[in-house]
């Protein structure tokens, strides 16, 4: 009997290891994107693209092939953009900016079925993205689907916020005016044009729910308000098109070339022509600021951004100046400062570089809101792991600090690694049991089981933290715990080693 | 003895498969001697006329009883432009159908002797066939880049030219234009849908999302206002834009049709718009027209978007006895169908109808309802091709990446299915698409204009697994009765046809009707509603052929 138990563990180890080498082997063979050829595009496109590539080299799959995919949808490229998509999303599927570039790759493509696939996985995986509904519904209803485009939108119509409301009433109103349903289109395109007066697209709908329940003059009403909008936006158009820049502008803009082309001397020219005819032009004044910076001249740079005037994108150009000229303690002030005015991406991204030295836990907590909000900037992703270089030594000197591992896994996980190297589960995760009643390490510790495929104890914990705003995750690990392993007095291939 | 049996058996399956691989088309133009290669004069520079024509015709120029093909050229553009010709003679190519002489269809370039060396010099865009001095023989107007051209068929097969307006014709890049007699005084008038304000010295340099050389959109130039001349008789058409309204408002106009849509007789005139909102000219009892697009619902679409209209065509698609509207679009649009309520008012049918999802990938431009396998339900032919570089094609060392497959839709009782298959999806950038019978045989063969590509004439095999009946209807003056509208009862189904030579896209169509009856066998009434306001009936038609018929009045 005992070799007989033996054979059939034997066997269902062997049965377990194919299973892992046949999804192994189902992840690789998933297609590499096609590598179009960058001859004859834009420098700055071209550029973009060739970074990308070359961040595969150095970042996981996830944001590696993510931040590819992103650079072809912005070049129009959309086959290997849904590639390396797919690609991303396979390797870190918790990250929605992956799917969604997938989504929208697929739809561009025309190739509907697919997207529709994309956007109803999503759905299901973040069944509270209303944009997601919106999507979906309008693609069900190009292909002239309307019931499931009506059930997918019916409750993105009751969203909180207003302008993702008013877009799925919209199509909502689209559904039944396909239908025929005139009197529904109406209550629902009523208040999206509310929401939203400016949107001729809006009143053209309205106007035509309206002509089909009989009610001619109020129609007429939104089709008058419909041809001003369009009126006026083809007026803006074309004055646009005609508008002869000023003198300052043109200034502006060979200045603007003269850098391109290297020439320094004439774009310091240029730009100085440009404050003469208009002291005001910002772009010139912060332009001519960073050519001086990069010329080393601190002091005539300061004089320029200098006064009381300064808004975010001087104050910034400011603090990068001070950082330049080595003074970290009048750099940190104005760079803070430029963040109060403006918490942009590029104000954050400044003070988490200047605040990395001295304070770089506060740097990861920027670099990691940069990080999710931009999963495409490779560059992050680099900061992101010098954070993280940091923040484990810090970890080497205070090794019961939970925010330092809570920082530390939170930056793995961002980049779809399970734990840093050289540490294992049970030590990470003791650690943060010490401060377990916050609900930020009780997420941290959910994402790690669940990187380790624990979802049932990933689910479990969520449910503890009782935060609607792990409501998500938690819905996605349940959606993924699986009944109990029968093999689980067996050692796991997939767990960390330590 | 089995071999004997087999060989046979086998060499009809073979047969049968080349068939199913040719599709319902065959594409016949180099065996029928239509040798023609449009030349867009393209140098690297992307200059926008240059992927946008040319135009092609159909007409009996003879009058010998079959279809002549008209194809318009392009030729160099701006100084940096490669030497006229290329291999093709510059100027439109006029090739003769034989059918009649010789009993079978071929055609022969008659070019040389019809005075079309005229147009040698000018940049062709689109061409519309009118006879517009009622002497029966169909006139040409071809629409330019520059100064158009309006010549006169002298009925000994020559055509000479006929002055136009002050007689600099219209100095806009024109490309569709209709012949239509817009206050019923007898004499075809004439309405010119000119693009954009364009000359080599305004061109732009456009580039794509990836930074590459492209060709701009139409919102990167001005429009130009359409045109119309009034014919006083006797071809002498002088410009009326301004009194009859159509300067109050004007896009980039691509597609033009004429047909009475209110039932007043006086005929209507939708103008489809590159980018910008469509037109729908009311004809004012002949005196003026008002644009109405907004109110009957066809200035944009469903979603009050205004398309990047192509081409366009009129029928009664769904058989409720009134005419619907279908304009082709862009990549990413959907083609659109515009369905008439019958008071005049239009809804987008176009997702409902099952045309929408199959046209998102591709541009297009020609177009017809017609009615390929004579069911008695009006199908639609798309002809297809990109207006910007794919890049996929480019770095396959494509010299001209803009080529896509045509597209047949069947109608099946108001719901379409695609059925593009054979020589008709033949990759190519397509333009002008005329419609008619070349073969005489009772069924719709095409002819396709290809930008900077040989001319396609596909050839119908699948009609004549139908019914049919022909109707060539002519005015009092012997020319075609345009605007003319047909009820055709056989047995329990009666349809609709009206008789036209416009629409599509920069393009002249057979003016005869073939009206496709599916399985019945029987004898047909027909009812003739001629644009004069005359009805005329005409019991007991045999089908399977053509009947001749002219109004009275």
């Amino acid at each position: 009997m005992p070799s007989a138990r033996a054979s059939n563990r034997t066997g269902r180890h062997a049965a377990f290891v194919g299973l892992f080498l046949l999804l192994c082997a189902g992840a690789g063979s998933r297609a590499a994107p096609p590598e179009p050829s960058l001859d004859g595009m834009d420098p700055a496109v071209a550029g973009a693209i060739r970074d990308a590539r070359a961040g595969l080299a150095n970042l996981a799959a996830g944001p590696g092939y993510g931040a590819l995919g992103l650079a072809y949808q912005r070049a129009g490229l959309y086959a290997p953009a849904a590639a390396a998509f797919a690609r991303a999303r396979a390797a870190q599927p918790e990250q929605r900016t992956w799917a969604y570039g997938e989504a929208f790759a697929l739809e561009a493509m025309g190739e509907f079925a697919n997207a529709i696939s994309a956007w109803r996985s999503l759905l299901q995986r973040w069944p509270e993205d209303h944009e997601v509904r919106t999507r979906l519904a309008r693609l069900y209803l190009d292909a002239n689907q309307i019931a499931p485009a009506l059930e997918v939108i019916v409750p993105a119509t009751r969203a909180r916020q207003p302008a993702t409301r008013a877009a799925a009433q919209m199509q909502a109103g689209r559904a039944h005016l396909a239908l025929g349903e005139f009197r529904r289109a109406r209550e629902y395109l009523e208040p999206a044009v509310a929401a939203w007066p400016q949107l001729a697209r809006l009143r053209w709908m309205l106007a035509m729910a309206l002509r089909g329940e009989g009610r001619r003059e109020d129609a007429n009403h939104h089709l008058a308000v419909f041809q001003e909008l369009e009126e006026k936006s083809r007026r803006e158009f074309t004055q646009r098109m005609a508008q002869r820049p000023s003198d300052a502008q043109q200034h502006m803009a060979r200045g603007l070339a003269a850098h391109a082309r290297g020439d320094l001397q004439q774009a310091e020219r240029e730009w100085r022509l440009a404050l003469v005819t208009d002291p005001g032009l910002g772009p010139a004044r912060l332009a001519l600021a960073r050519l001086l910076r990069e010329a080393r001249r601190f002091r005539e740079a300061r004089a320029l951004l200098s006064g009381a005037d300064l808004d975010a994108a001087m104050l910034l150009e400011r603090g990068r100046l001070e950082w330049r000229a080595g003074e970290r303690r009048a750099a940190q002030e104005f760079l803070q400062r430029a963040f109060a005015a403006n918490d942009g991406p590029e104000q954050r991204l400044a003070l988490a570089d200047a605040l990395m030295q001295k304070e770089p836990q506060q740097a990861a907590v920027h670099y990691q809101v940069l990080v999710d909000s931009h999963p495409d900037k490779f560059r992050l992703w680099r900061r992101l792991a010098a954070a993280g270089e940091v923040l484990r030594a810090g970890i080497a000197r205070h090794p019961r600090d939970p925010e330092l591992w809570n920082l530390l896994l939170r930056l793995h996980a961002l980049q779809g690694q399970v734990l840093p190297p050289g540490f294992d589960a049970v030590t990470v995760i003791a650690a943060l049991r010490r401060a377990s009643d916050d609900p930020r390490y009780l997420r941290t510790q959910a994402m790690l089981r669940a990187a380790t495929g624990d979802f049932p104890r990933a689910a479990q914990l969520l449910e503890s933290a009782h935060d609607p705003v792990l409501a998500a995750d938690l819905a996605s690990y349940r959606a993924r715990s699986m009944p109990a392993d029968p093999f689980a007095d067996e050692p796991s291939m997939l767990a960390p080693t330590p | 003895m089995k071999a004997a049996t087999v060989l046979p058996a086998l060499l009809l399956l073979a047969f049968a498969g080349a068939v199913r691989a040719a599709g319902p088309f065959v594409e016949s133009a180099g065996e029928l001697g239509v040798a023609f290669t449009h030349f867009n004069g393209m140098s690297g520079k992307q200059y926008f006329p240059e992927m946008m024509g040319a135009g092609a015709g159909l007409l009996d120029y003879d009058r010998d009883g079959d279809l002549d093909v008209l194809l318009g050229q392009g030729g160099p553009l701006g100084s940096a432009g490669p030497a006229a010709g290329g291999p093709e003679v510059a100027g439109a190519r006029l090739f003769q159908n034989r059918l009649v002489e010789d009993g079978r269809l071929v055609f022969r370039d008659v070019t040389a002797a019809s005075g079309l060396g005229v147009t040698k010099d000018d940049y062709n865009m689109g061409v519309a066939v009118g006879d517009v001095d009622n002497d029966g023989w169909p006139d040409l107007y071809f629409s330019n880049l520059g100064p158009d051209r309006l010549l006169r068929n002298q009925g000994d097969g020559r055509f000479v030219p006929l002055a136009v307006g002050s007689g600099t014709g219209n100095p806009y890049w024109a490309v569709s234009a209709s012949f239509v007699d817009v206050d019923r005084d007898g004499w075809l008038d004439l309405f010119v849908g000119n693009y954009v304000q364009f000359d080599i010295a305004s061109h732009r340099a456009c580039r794509n999302s990836a930074g590459r050389p492209d060709y701009c959109s139409p919102l990167s130039y001005e429009p130009a206002p359409d045109v119309f001349y009034r014919n006083l008789g006797k071809g002498r058409l002088v410009e009326a834009t301004r009194e009859y309204g159509f300067n109050s408002v004007f896009g980039a106009a691509l597609g033009v049709i004429a047909a009475d849509l209110d039932g007043d007789r006086f005929p209507e005139l939708l103008v489809a718009n590159d980018g910008t909102a469509n037109q729908l000219w009311i004809n004012e009892q002949g005196k003026r027209f008002r644009n109405d697009a907004l109110m009957a619902g066809v200035a944009v679409n469903q979603e009050g978007v205004a398309e990047a209209s192509m081409g366009v065509d009129l029928a009664d698609y769904d058989g409720d006895g009134d005419e619907d509207f279908f304009v082709t679009h862009l990549t990413r649009e959907t083609n659109t169908l515009y369905v008439n309520d019958g008071n005049g008012w239009f809804s987008d049918g176009t997702a409902a109808s099952g045309l929408g999802r199959a046209s998102f990938p591709y541009t297009g431009f020609g177009v017809a309802w017609l009615d390929y396998d004579n069911d008695g339900w009006l199908d639609l032919f798309v002809a297809n091709g990109r207006v910007t570089i794919d890049d996929t094609l480019r770095e396959r060392g494509d010299p001209w990446p803009l080529a896509q497959p045509n597209q047949l839709f069947r109608n099946q009782a108001g719901h379409f299915q695609d059925v593009s298959s054979g020589d008709l999806t033949r990759p190519a950038v397509s333009r002008a698409a005329a419609f008619g019978d070349l073969d005489n045989d009772g069924d719709t063969d095409i002819v396709i204009n290809n930008n900077n590509g040989p001319a396609h004439v596909l050839i119908n095999t699948v009609g004549q697994d139908n019914r049919w009946l022909g109707l060539d209807l002519r005015n009092r003056h012997g020319r075609a009765a345009i605007g003319a509208r047909v009820r055709v009862r056989a047995g329990e189904r009666e349809l609709w046809r009206r008789v036209r030579r416009d629409g599509s896209y920069a393009a002249a169509n057979d003016p005869r009707l073939v009206i496709g009856l599916g399985e019945f066998n029987g004898a047909v009434d027909v009812e003739i509603h001629w644009a004069s306001g005359e009805v005329t009936r005409h019991p007991q038609l045999t089908t399977g052929r053509y009947h001749a018929i002219s109004a009275s009045e």
